[in-house]
């Protein structure tokens, strides 16, 4: 163990040696054995996939085990697009960014320019043929201002999940699936006065009031990136979203207690990502049915979508090219195979069995799906915290949504100024 | 008095205490104040001077207002539950004749201190799930209607105040209860011979004769509910819903590592300790007439 | 609040208040203060499809270790808690290191601005310590400490001016005429220290390495900034990745078996220390 230390300190100086002194060496002694270092370049992989078997950690396995002369090092940090960006931002001003990271679509600009996250094609004689696996739809939405910003990983979009168990018990029929929230807001009524169970719960975020906003009509940020949340569309969608609290259908609370409470069996239906199926069902034993998002009636439907992408970070050629490399694997069928068994949606070209229970997001994937919104600008990540803060003002009661989303605008419209 | 002699130990002795204070205590200090005038570039590495434009901008900001409100709620209800609610059951215990009664009752009350923030963080967002939570799954087995809890605008920030409380109450009452044992037993007779009742005697030499053990817990607990709330902030609520819950460090702390803007993040540490020591020049003062030095 | 059971004092005196109602009072407030915990106890052994059903019972009705089992699956639990003995062993000895000399120094010696010089040590008591935190941040960032448990470790240290005032109470008990006695014998200022105060003073050292150790074992904020990596965190911020990790779901079973692993090694020093820490505030003389 203490030769280990000695010769780490000799290759990785002072930070190595203090790892090694610290973490690394209570980890060497409780798994047995020292981190695995090669020759060969070695990358770092930032993201905040947990779990020993997680997809993410089974494709940077898969990457390794192909020994093309780079080694890509998991470095799971976290639970939040801010939390790994602060490691990124503490990686850079220290000299040492890492080479590749999971990016949040809402922060591709942020990745840009303040962490200045490469082109994919100037990393690389390799970089426009790893996008040639891509849907062009998809390379439209991880380009900022020209520049393509990453690879599209995980795309996922906000589905309906209804509690089939509780449906049933409510005398509702299983094939009629509501395709407006009109119709939705009156079957879960009677599923709530059927069952008792609660009937529905949205997230409390910018994401699932943008799908209302523009199944509306509406836009949160113009295509000029300037504020517009407070259009008569996006108030008319908003109201939609809010009905549901008004109607007595649904108690705001935080997106883990709607998770517990659907997996509690408390709840009739929620709207959340379509990458967590796979963990509600591993965890739940009643049937399951996602339904596409629905729409508002007589308004033509415009569902968005969320996830990250994997930005290039790294600043010499060699890093580059070692996380084109990475990449590179990423777009091909195996690793994107891998990877669909989280849940996440399928941005490549490749024909890969769809994984069970996944045809709504699908469906709403073959429809079109917008991008996040981008929150430009220094102050972006300010803006997109000020407006969630203004949805929950609106959910919680505590503003109207005509003065609400105005509130939001006019500070969005300041920060992004 | 006795004191030792030696001409370089006693210098020898403090430095290491002397240089630790100096350089991680003192000068961060003195380098947020010129932080607080700076916008930090992390990509170029660079200091851009902003002038007081980080503080214009800090106090123009409605969150950091309803931040600042906040923090003064919580200073106003916890500096006196965490001093009183101690001192009654500290008054209590002395009055509990059994040494091993005593012992347990202040080793359980103790316990939550030693619970760190993010396990008291969350085990009470277990007791506050309003799905299958304790609190509410009472509530409601009683006939009561369930509550949102952490998700209510209303009630977050009392549902912080209260884990803060059970996390912070032991350790006054421990000095209390530590300062109370203390006080010489001739004085409380010679009170007993002239006939004061418990109320008199607590009122009129009990409570005068711990004054500065209630004047230090009163500088501390005002630090405690300055600084460590954030913890409790940080698992139970991240400050929401909309900043309903959040707090002056709470708010450093995003603009800081949530938004990286370091700049107005230390103008807003430049004002926490413009506020703190505002705070401790007033109790000083406050104190200064009563409390009783033996 | 639950929380605040407040046993109320009588209009009039102590001469009403019998023995039984003060009992009953601290008994109350005794509950309301461990409950929490218990009930994370019985979550933590209860399996994790159960914590799903409501339920009031305090004795999990199938008692299981298999959260534990999993939460060192689902997270690397076992780095934590080492992370977390590492952080705090080193924090605790460090400021013991620091504490103790300063301590005797201003107990026993007469020098110039000694007054003063231990204000400026106690005065950082006052000071909060999150006004220190982004110039300390941007400096550990710039030495390239981020991510490493030195990061954590070193300048946690400065916060001792507790640890010197606490100290330089006890060490002043130590009787002046064993130091003469000492000296006398052509002890040096080290040798008085270590063999006379030290060991005269072994319960106050001894309770304040104990505080010091389980307030580094708790400390939130500071390693919650600078440890990132999923396997250098310690285990009370890896608490709150578990807490709020959407990807894994809510595991509440695994997360509070977590919470125990945490607590345990907190309780068990507290319970042997106990007696100490508070014979030694009671003679701290805290004022």
């Amino acid at each position: 163990m203490i030769r280990t230390a000695v010769s780490s300190k000799a290759r990785l100086g002072r930070r190595g040696a203090l790892r090694v002194a610290g973490g690394g060496a209570a980890a060497a002694v409780l798994i047995g054995s020292g981190p695995a270092r090669s020759a060969n370049a070695s990358i770092d992989i930032v993201h905040f996939f947990s779990g020993a078997d997680h997809p993410m950690e089974l494709v940077i396995k898969a990457f390794n085990q192909k020994n093309l002369g780079v080694t890509a090092v998991s470095r799971q940090e976290g639970t939040t697009y801010e939390a790994i960006t602060q490691k990124a931002m503490a990686g850079i001003a220290a000299g040492r960014p890492p080479a590749v990271m999971t990016t949040g679509w809402k922060l591709a600009s942020f990745a840009k320019h303040t962490l200045g996250a490469q082109d994919i094609r100037g990393a690389g004689a390799d970089g426009n043929a790893v996008l040639e696996n891509y849907k062009p739809d998809v390379i439209k939405m991880v380009t900022v201002d020209g520049a393509v910003m990453g690879i599209p990983w995980a795309l996922s979009t906000p589905v309906l999940y209804i509690n089939m168990d509780h449906w049933k018990a409510a005398g509702l029929d299983p094939a009629a699936i509501p395709t407006t929230v009109e119709d939705l807001y009156v079957k879960l009524a009677q599923l709530q006065q059927k069952t008792g169970k609660s009937a529905l719960a949205y997230e409390v975020n910018e994401w699932e009031p943008q799908a209302f906003i523009q199944n509306a009509g509406g836009d949160v940020l113009d295509s000029g990136g300037k504020p517009v949340m407070d259009s008569p569309a996006a108030i008319y969608g908003m109201e939609k979203f809010v009905e549901a609290k008004t109607k007595g259908l649904w108690k705001p609370i935080g997106l883990g207690e709607m998770l517990t409470a659907f997996q509690a069996g408390a709840l009739g239906a929620m709207v959340t990502s379509s990458a967590r199926l796979s963990g509600i069902k591993a965890q739940t034993a009643f049937e399951i049915k996602l339904a596409k998002m629905p729409g508002l009636e007589g308004k033509a439907r415009r569902m968005n979508s969320g996830g990250n992408f994997l930005a290039i970070l790294a600043r010499n050629k060699e890093q580059q090219a070692a996380a084109l490399q990475f990449l590179k694997f990423c777009a091909t069928p195996e690793a994107m195979k891998l990877w669909l068994a989280t849940g996440y949606l399928n941005t490549t070209k490749h024909e890969l069995p769809m994984p069970a229970g996944q045809e709504a997001a699908y469906a709403q994937l073959a429809d079109g799906l917008t991008p996040e919104t981008v929150w430009p600008g220094a102050r972006g990540l300010e803006a997109l915290k000020v407006h969630i803060d203004w949805i929950s003002r609106i959910v919680n009661g505590s503003a109207t949504v005509a003065n609400g989303l105005k509130g939001s605008k006019d500070a969005v419209a300041k920060l992004l100024a | 008095m006795f004191a030792l002699q030696g001409r370089y130990a006693a210098w020898l002795f403090i430095a290491p205490a002397m240089i630790a204070v100096t350089v991680f205590i003192y000068l961060p200090m003195v380098l947020n104040v010129g932080v607080s005038f700076y916008d930090w570039n992390v990509l170029r590495n660079e200091f851009s001077w902003k002038g007081v434009e980080n503080y214009l901008s800090t106090l123009d900001n409605i969150d950091f207002r309803s931040a600042a409100v906040n923090t003064a709620i919580y200073l106003a209800v916890l500096v006196p539950a965490q001093m009183l609610i101690p001192l009654v059951l500290a008054f209590l215990m002395l009055r509990v004749r059994n040494r091993f009664a005593v012992r347990t009752y202040r080793g359980i009350y103790f316990i939550p201190t030693i619970v760190s923030f993010s396990i008291a963080g969350v085990v009470w967002l277990w007791m506050f799930n309003p799905i299958v939570g304790f609190l509410n799954t009472l509530l409601e087995s009683m006939g009561f209607a369930g509550h949102r809890w952490l998700s209510d605008p209303d009630m977050a920030l009392w549902c912080v105040a209260a884990v803060s409380f059970w996390k912070g109450f032991g350790l006054n009452l421990i000095l209390y209860a530590a300062a109370l044992v203390n006080i010489p037993r001739e004085v409380i007779e010679a009170a007993e011979l002239d006939g004061a009742g418990a109320w008199t005697r607590a009122r009129r030499i009990e409570v005068p004769m711990i004054s500065p053990t209630l004047f230090f817990t009163a500088v501390t607990t005002v630090l405690i509910v300055m600084d460590e709330i954030v913890g409790v902030v940080d698992v139970l609520t991240e400050g929401g819903p909309y900043n309903s819950s959040s707090n002056l460090v709470y708010f450093l702390y995003e603009r800081a590592f949530r938004q990286f803007n370091f700049g107005e993040a230390a103008a807003v540490a430049t004002l926490i300790i413009a506020i703190v020591a505002f705070a401790t020049w007033l109790q000083f003062r406050a104190f200064e007439r009563y409390v009783h030095y033996q | 609040m639950s929380t605040t059971s407040r046993p109320r004092r009588r209009g009039a005196p102590g001469r009403l208040v019998s023995a039984g109602v003060i009992h009953a009072a601290l008994l109350v407030a005794a509950v309301v203060t461990l409950f929490p915990l218990i009930w994370m106890f019985t979550t933590a052994f209860t399996p994790n499809e159960l914590t799903f059903r409501r339920n009031l019972g305090l004795l999990p009705s199938q008692p299981t270790f298999a959260n534990f089992v999993a939460a060192f699956q689902i997270q690397p639990v076992a780095h934590w808690l080492m992370n977390s003995l590492i952080v705090s062993v080193a924090i605790a000895a460090g400021k013991m290191l620091v504490a103790i000399p300063a301590a005797f120094a201003f107990a026993h010696f007469r020098f110039r601005f000694r007054d003063w010089l231990f204000a400026v040590i106690v005065g950082t008591m006052t000071i909060p310590y999150v006004v220190t935190l982004i110039p300390t941040y941007i400096a550990v960032v710039k030495l390239d400490l981020y991510n490493t448990l030195a990061g954590v470790i070193v300048p946690s240290i400065a916060f001792c001016g507790f640890a010197i005032f606490f100290l330089r109470q006890s060490f002043k008990i130590v009787p002046t005429e064993l130091l003469e006695a000492a000296v006398i014998d052509g002890a040096g200022p080290l040798r008085a220290l270590v063999s006379i105060v030290i060991p005269n003073s072994l319960p106050a050292i001894a309770s304040l390495t104990v505080l010091s150790f389980l307030s580094a074992w708790n400390l939130y904020l500071w390693p919650h900034l600078i440890l990132n990596d999923s396997e250098m965190k310690t285990l009370s911020i890896g608490l709150k990745l578990f807490a709020t990790n959407q990807e894994q779901l809510q595991q509440w079973g695994p997360l509070m078996a977590t919470a125990v692993l945490g607590l345990l090694p907190a309780l068990t020093i507290f319970a042997f220390a106990q007696r100490y820490i508070m014979d030694a505030f009671v003679h701290s003389g805290i004022k």
